[in-house]
């Protein structure tokens, strides 16, 4: 769905409209639940994540908070980044689990087996990282942003991101130097 | 050990595999009970200050009434008073 579309939906939902704002959600929903499952490395994190997101979003377009100066998408981006940062914040610092079960919700069949196991393998691969470098690491290397994007909806400057992707690959390539070593 | 590049082939390799990934069906729904949730938990305090609103808003006009009524009263109590002084 082209953006014009959604900024169409987000002013009927200022408007009262919910019934819009159920056919936003049921269009943005896949991106960016698949954004907050990179990030949190789980399903049922991303959920709730994502969940309280939308809730967030409907306050602020109901309220008039959304300016328009941004696209809906790259706003939608913002607050889930966000509530995967505080969600990552809270959590106490987790070990790599590469041996861990598949966590997360009951295999309903919504996802491929391969899929939830490469998600498992970002989370272990990315779980020693603090959460700013993490985030910048799925925005940029796995999401696909540039610096550029990443730092707006990071609301930051490109520069550190940019040190934060630094800081980052370098404890990874730590981390994969130790384990190749072991 | 892993040279820069390999961090992001791993990454884009790891992105390609989760492209797929997706709520599960009804989560739609769920979001939007929340919202209604959300809204309903919100609107309490929206009902609470109107109400207050209308019952200021009727209080100061039941004053000025009253006021506007003494006044009348007055008026017609002073020139009842001049009417007795000019026929005494």
């Amino acid at each position: 769905m082209s953006d014009p579309d959604l900024r169409l939906l987000a002013q009927r939902v200022r408007g009262g409209d919910r019934a819009a704002y159920r056919i936003l959600v049921d269009r943005t929903a896949q991106p960016l639940f698949r954004l907050a499952a990179r990030l949190l490395g789980n399903e049922a994190d991303a959920e709730d994540a994502l969940q309280e997101a939308y809730v967030k979003a409907y306050r602020a377009l109901e309220g008039g908070r959304f300016d328009g100066r941004s696209e809906v998408r790259t706003w939608l981006y913002r607050i889930v980044t966000n509530a995967a940062l505080d969600a990552l914040r809270r959590r106490a610092v987790r070990p790599a689990g590469d041996d861990a079960p598949l966590a997360g919700l009951p295999d309903d069949g919504h996802a491929s087996p391969d899929a939830r196991i490469a998600l498992r393998e970002l989370d272990a691969w990315l779980g020693e990282l603090p959460p700013d470098q993490r985030v910048a690491m799925v925005l940029c290397g796995v999401e696909g942003l540039s610096n550029a994007e990443a730092a707006d909806v990071l609301g930051v400057s490109a520069g550190a991101v940019e040190q934060r992707l630094v800081r980052a690959r370098a404890t990874l390539r730590q981390k994969r130097g130790a384990d190749d070593e072991a | 050990m892993t040279k820069p590049d390999e961090t992001l082939e791993q990454l884009t390799r790891l992105a390609a595999r989760t492209e797929e990934l997706a709520p599960r069906p009804g989560f739609a729904d769920g979001v939007m009970a929340s919202v209604e949730l959300d809204v309903t938990r919100r609107e309490p305090g929206r009902v609470r200050w109107v109400a207050l609103g209308v019952f200021a808003a009727a209080a100061a006009f039941a004053i000025w009434s009253a006021r506007a009524a003494q006044g009348d009263l007055d008026g017609a109590a002073v020139a009842s008073f001049d009417m007795v002084e000019l026929e005494q």
